[in-house]
């Protein structure tokens, strides 16, 4: 999928392990599991909020649009 | 990711659960009995004796046909009320003449025969388990509260393909044994009564091809809930 989730770019940047923000939002680990490596197919406005209000961050820091060529040449060596 | 919504409660489907379960027990019984009975007649030759109906035949009070059929060790004397000598006899079959009342004739019981039979019957029980297999797998998803498991449509759509291809190998089995069993005897009449229409009484199923093709429609309508599903898991 074109868009990427850097939610363990901002875990790093808050210097917050993936339990500690799974017991603040309210989400499991395995559904933050799934976020974090860019499997989930949809985010609700809800979760995202709370993801937000849980790192301090805009939506903009957590999501971001690759097109498939940027990716397949980041991805490549 | 949806939260496990856990066992079902919902006493029908506890109910279709018990049933199948017992279906699948019974089902493997008759199977054990299959084998036990065939070992049986084809090793112990008591047990073919046993079987004997002693001058059961033509039972029928209309046949009036000056008829006289020679099949195998059998010998039946086309009369009213004629009881057939033979001693080895258990099977009855029945031919039907146009035009004419039913003819029952009867052949002898060989080795060849159980033989047959039992690889018949057990090939039947086979592919029965194997489509209770499926419907096992089914109900237990449906009591863990998940119905739309990726493998269900696979499992719908077997059973939908046993139950179509039933109806037609069931008809080709009964031609088969048919004409197996009666070739020589309608031979035989056909040269008593060159003026009578004789042949094979078989049927053709259609109900389970198109019970077959109501629940292929349902196992497609599976595959959309499948889709649904895994969208559902994967929202966070």
């Amino acid at each position: 999928m074109a868009i990427v989730v850097n939610l363990d770019l901002m875990l790093v940047r808050r210097k917050m392990s993936l339990t500690e923000l799974s017991e603040k939002v309210g989400v499991t680990l395995a559904n933050l599991s799934i976020l974090k490596q860019n499997k989930a197919r949809a985010i609700r406005f809800s979760t995202l909020d709370a993801i937000c209000a849980a790192l301090n961050c805009q939506p903009g820091d957590l999501l971001e649009h690759q097109s498939d060529a940027a990716r397949s040449s980041a991805g490549s060596p | 990711m949806a939260d496990f919504p856990g066992r079902t409660t919902s006493s029908s489907v506890r109910i279709a659960t018990f049933v199948v379960e017992a279906v699948w027990y019974v089902t493997w019984a008759v199977t054990a009995l299959i084998v036990v009975a065939g070992v049986l007649f084809w090793c112990v030759p008591g047990f073919r004796e046993a079987l004997v109906k002693r001058g059961a035949l033509l039972e029928q009070a209309t046949f009036t046909l000056p008829l006289e059929v020679r099949y195998s060790t059998v010998e039946i004397r086309g009369a009213s009320g004629t009881r057939a000598p033979a001693r080895s006899l258990y099977w009855v079959g029945h031919i039907h003449m146009v035009g004419h009342h039913d003819v029952i004739m009867a052949r002898a019981f060989s080795k060849t025969d159980i033989a047959v039979a039992t690889t018949y019957q057990l090939l039947c029980a086979s592919v029965f388990l194997w489509m209770l297999h499926q419907l096992r797998g089914l109900m237990r998803a449906v009591r863990r509260g998940r119905p739309f498991d990726p493998l269900n449509p696979k499992r719908i759509r077997r059973i939908a393909c046993v139950i179509i291809a039933s109806g037609p190998l069931y008809d080709l089995a009964q031609w088969l044994q048919l004409a197996g069993t009666f070739t020589q005897a309608i031979a035989v009449v056909k040269q008593a009564l060159p003026a009578a229409s004789v042949g094979y009484h078989v049927r053709v199923s259609w109900a389970p091809v198109v019970i077959g093709l109501i629940i292929l429609a349902i196992a497609h309508a599976f595959d959309a809930g499948v889709r649904l599903q895994d969208d559902h898991d994967l929202t966070v």
